[in-house]
């Protein structure tokens, strides 16, 4: 039988109990709390940076930063959003410092919008290529990555975010620092122009009918 | 409705934008936004079909289509160890953290509970300044203090000498001597003692044990062995020669002094400087000037009490005696270089003060 007053294990606290547990000093439960995030963040900052190497770097980062600034968090928030912020400056940081100018030659086939408005596009007209089978999956994934990698840092990231790790609206805008209207901006233009991007980069189906 | 969240796309600003130049920005229409919009909120909530508003269930299809695509680009697996190295790379920097801090502590200022040690070092400059001004300026004081307390104890110690006189036929206070007797044995002679009185402080402590004055008024401040607590009116003289507060008028002359005989006479004064105190015995110091000033106000002068009650200051042992009509060192005998202890007044008006 259990003691009355044991403690649960680590791995069944939630994120917020794991941090407050880390500021009393408690360093298995900071561990804990990367590893649970190990996989989620990394993949997370791999997409957003397109570099392994990186996104190796920026996770350690931002733990370290989680560390600094752990006495700052209030536990009654979620930790999930805070951390991914703080991932996100710091991955948005590393960019700039390395001024990636990767994508420049995606730019070139896309149609050019030269008059300064905003274009539209639509989903149902688009005629976008999906891939049907699986032996087009891994050929797509790299064109894919390399689309997502073209976009916008601020278009990737609420993209990345919103889908991938499913935050709320709401959340991304409270966690970056803009409004909600904004965040759903940026996603319509992410997902247009990624939509566009790949309507351009996507392997063309030699026999469908021209 | 429309959703007061909903705001019309900000407008691009690719010069102003992070990301990869060049790329324009494409939108989404309405219906497709809020297809999107439709389909991201139902993911949050860990859902992927959600309820779609009415008719755009396929755009919500068409955009879940093509956001699956970004399920194709699956990132591999982070390193196993990057936890551990994450642990490992916090804990240096909580390191480097202390480290740094040490450093600024050293080459900060170094502080102690909150002052630095300029600050220590200035206070403390100030104080030694300052104490060193005020210093020399209290110890004036409270010299000129112990010199006016002394003053006022021999004007106490005259009154007594009056009422003595008056008691006993215009004598000053004398006990039994004989012509040739030693006078600087402080502290061995007893009243009544046969062989006679061999302590001319006795002779003054006669005013203590027959109570015209108290151990404590006839004292110098100065005096650091006065042992006056241990004084009482059972003592007939000062328990030893540092304990003697004044030198008095030398009592074994064969003539018999009485107070009204020389009115500028000087009776008693602080102590003479020429008997000094070896191994607890009295002896002459031959080094000592003849007209030093007494050591008890540290050498800076003597109080005087003269026979007619008035006590004055001064610095050089000599009083106008009317009788000899000239300057009179009170400290020494005329036509003596040599003092032995047995050396009585030259006359009547000579003052020839001694322990």
């Amino acid at each position: 039988m259990p003691e009355p007053d044991a403690t649960p294990p680590l791995e069944d606290l939630t994120d917020e109990q794991l941090l407050g547990r880390h500021r009393s000093g408690d360093e298995k439960a900071f561990e804990v709390l990367i590893e649970r995030y190990r996989l989620e963040l990394f993949h997370f900052l791999a997409r957003f940076l397109g570099d392994r190497t990186s996104a190796d770097d920026i996770f350690q980062e931002a733990f370290i930063q989680v560390h600094i600034s752990a006495g700052t968090f209030d536990t009654s928030r979620r930790f999930k959003p805070w951390l991914f912020t703080i991932a996100a400056n710091k991955a948005r940081d590393h960019l700039r410092k390395n001024k990636r100018q990767k994508a420049a030659s995606l730019s070139a086939s896309v149609d050019q919008h030269q008059d300064g408005g905003q274009a539209f596009i639509d989903l149902m007209e688009a005629d976008l290529p999906l891939p049907q089978e699986k032996a087009q999956q891994k050929e797509t994934g790299q064109i894919v990555r390399d689309v997502v990698s073209s976009l916008p840092e601020h278009l990737r990231e609420v993209l990345l975010l919103a889908y991938f790790n499913r935050m709320a609206y709401r959340e991304i805008a409270e966690n970056l620092g803009i409004p909600l209207g904004t965040v759903k901006s940026r996603l319509h233009a992410a997902v247009g122009t990624f939509a566009e991007l790949w309507k351009a980069q996507a392997p063309k189906d030699e026999d469908a009918p021209g | 409705m429309p959703d007061p969240t909903h705001q019309t796309p900000e407008p691009r600003d690719p010069a102003n934008q992070p990301g990869t130049p060049g790329v324009p920005i494409v939108s989404l229409g309405e219906a497709d936004g809020q297809a999107l919009d439709t389909l991201l909120t139902s993911r949050a909530q860990g859902a992927d079909q959600g309820p779609a508003p009415a008719g755009s269930g396929e755009r919500v299809q068409k955009a879940r289509e093509l956001l699956g695509l970004l399920d194709t680009d699956q990132p591999d697996d982070p390193p196993a160890d990057l936890t551990a190295r994450t642990l490992a790379a916090v804990r240096a920097h909580e390191q480097r953290q202390r480290f740094s801090q040490q450093v600024q502590m050293l080459a900060e200022p170094r502080r102690t509970l909150g002052v630095s040690w300029h600050q220590v070092v200035t206070a403390a400059a100030v104080f030694l300044i300052g104490t060193s001004l005020l210093i020399p300026v209290m110890e004036r004081q409270q010299a000129d203090s112990r010199r006016i307390s002394g003053a006022a104890n021999l004007g106490m110690t005259g009154r007594a000498m009056g009422q003595y006189a008056v008691s006993n036929e215009g004598q000053m206070p004398r006990g039994e001597v004989r012509p040739g007797m030693s006078w600087w044995e402080v502290g061995q002679s007893q009243a009544g003692h046969q062989r006679g009185i061999e302590s001319n402080s006795a002779h003054l402590y006669r005013l203590v044990w027959k109570g015209y004055i108290s151990s404590a008024d006839l004292s110098c401040p100065e005096n650091a062995f006065a042992d006056i607590a241990r004084l009482t009116r059972d003592h007939h003289d000062w328990t030893g020669p540092l304990a003697v507060p004044f030198s008095y008028q030398n009592q074994y002359a064969s003539h018999v002094p009485r107070l009204n005989e020389a009115p500028d006479m000087a009776l008693v004064a602080d102590r003479n400087p020429l008997f000094d105190v070896y191994q607890g015995r009295i002896i002459y110091d031959a080094t000592t000037p003849m007209n030093a000033p007494s050591r008890s106000h540290r050498s800076t002068g003597q109080n005087v009490l003269t026979a007619n009650g008035v006590v004055a200051w001064g610095i050089r042992p000599y009083v106008e005696t009317l009788g000899a009509d000239t300057t009179d060192n009170f400290w020494t005998v005329d036509g003596v270089d040599v003092y032995t202890g047995r050396e009585t007044p030259a006359n009547p008006f000579d003052s020839f003060l001694v322990p």
